[in-house]
């Protein structure tokens, strides 16, 4: 068998990655209100849960991942609740974007790729469109923890949020790559956030969003917080649902010659 | 002897238990148009798709010697994208600028009678511009061989006649193409049509 010659012009492949990367974005034009569900979701999830948890009482205890080891620091019961949940919010509304990017173009991506386009084009270009929205989330995800609670380091709050969302893109990519149907897909995404809710003590630091939880934890609350390990650890986990993802998604549009 | 664009030979595909191809083979050669008839179901979309390269074939062989461009019998445009932005997006696949991909795009979206749309999103279009869109991109890259899956579903009949004339002046510029027809009666307009019959392309 031959090979189809991948390029009939002479278009650079610089030039062909930011056409992707324009027109993936582009396609975002008329999605005004996914957009704004997924921003104000981190919000929304935060006030929920902050004002419908218990106020006043005892001062609860939780531990402060510092730069040299961790402190115990004292905080209201309903702040204890409320900790991780923007990352939750954020990482939502990722990994959901991600998720359809990757679900819903499945078969035109298959065609670009027949008619020129590299696999490693698109992908990156999609990447690029998801780092890119994290960025703006992580920001709605930090608000709440600016205005309604005092951060020691908001800086590391939108930090976390932001690694959360890195996380998120690459769970998004991974559920898309391996369940192309929407229901059960998002289904999948809605389960795997929501176990977050529910998870406290050891068990939490199993879930794929503990790292850059630790690292809210530490910008909020910590005098001279702990941030190379939680942002090593969150990208390290990124790269583990990335690297499956692409490679999955790299089979399935692989053409035959 | 014709230099051979495409030559696929002795191909099987099984789907689980559901033997759709047994052995079909066909040969184009420049300047040729060739149409691909059958039943529902008799196996021309998974033969076309395996001669593209979207389905792997059990056994046999296919060899494609030019460049090729494929028009999927569903649209694959991007909705959220206008038509011009569609066509820009495919111009840099095939590798073209933007300039000439639009150059050519403009000019089939004329031939077409579909101009007046080029700035409204593909998935605010009636099932027939669209796929006026569909196969517009497909011909962006001037191909020496374009498959073509059922190319004009939901077109009037005066842009079913664009396309004829289209496909005609392919072939004079030595150009060629396999189309998925269901138009029996335009047969005659076809340089040779192959028949699918029990997982076979039967010369008509």
């Amino acid at each position: 068998m031959t090979s189809q010659p991948k390029s009939i012009g002479d278009a650079r492949p610089a030039s062909r990655l930011f056409t992707s990367l324009q027109m993936q974005a582009r396609e975002y034009r008329d999605r005004g209100m996914l957009l704004l569900i997924v921003t104000l979701l981190p919000v929304v999830f935060f006030a929920a849960s902050f004002y419908s948890s218990p106020t006043g009482g005892r001062l609860a205890a939780i531990e402060v991942p510092e730069l040299n080891g961790t402190a115990e620091v004292q905080i209201e019961p309903r702040e204890t609740w409320s900790m991780g949940i923007g990352i939750l919010g954020v990482a939502w509304g990722v990994s959901t974007i991600a998720f359809f990017s990757v679900m819903g173009n499945l078969q035109r991506d298959r065609r670009l790729i027949l008619s020129g386009y590299r696999s490693w084009e698109i992908l990156l270009a999609r990447l690029g469109i998801l780092i890119g929205a994290s960025m703006p989330l992580a920001v709605a995800g930090m608000i709440p923890y600016t205005l309604v609670t005092n951060s020691n380091h908001p800086e590391v709050v939108w930090l976390a949020n932001f690694t959360g969302g890195l996380i998120a893109a690459g769970f998004g990519l991974l559920v898309g790559t391996l369940l192309p149907r929407p229901t059960e897909g998002m289904l999948i995404v809605i389960l795997v956030t929501g176990i977050g809710l529910a998870l406290n003590g050891d068990a939490a630091r199993f879930f794929f969003l503990y790292q850059p939880i630790q690292l809210l934890i530490s910008g909020r609350l910590a005098t001279d917080p702990s941030i190379l390990p939680f942002v090593g650890g969150s990208l390290a986990m990124a790269t583990a649902f990335l690297v499956p993802a692409m490679f999955l998604w790299w089979q399935r549009m692989r053409i035959a010659r | 002897m014709a230099k051979t664009l495409l030559q696929a030979q002795d191909i099987h595909k099984q789907y689980r238990r559901l033997q759709v191809l047994r052995g079909a083979s066909l040969t184009i050669h420049p300047g040729e148009i060739v149409g691909l008839v059958g039943e529902n179901g008799s196996g021309k979309s998974t033969f076309m798709n395996i001669l593209v390269g979207l389905l792997r074939q059990d056994g046999g062989s296919v060899q494609v010697n030019c460049q090729y461009a494929y028009c999927p019998q569903e649209p694959q445009v991007f909705d959220g994208l206008t038509m011009k932005e569609n066509l820009t997006y495919f111009s840099a696949a095939y590798g073209l600028s933007a300039e000439e991909g639009l150059a050519r795009g403009e000019a089939l979206l004329e031939r077409l009678n579909c101009r007046k749309f080029e700035n409204q999103s593909a998935g605010q279009l009636s099932g027939g511009t669209r796929q006026k869109l569909n196969l517009i991109i497909s011909l962006l890259c001037e191909p020496d061989l374009l498959f073509l899956d059922e190319p004009y579903q939901g077109f009037d009949y005066e842009s079913y006649l664009i396309f004829l004339d289209l496909v005609k002046e392919m072939a004079e510029a030595g150009r060629s193409a396999l189309v998925i027809s269901h138009m029996v009666h335009d047969h005659h307009k076809l340089s040779r049509v192959y028949k699918m019959q029990e997982g076979r392309a039967v010369h008509d």
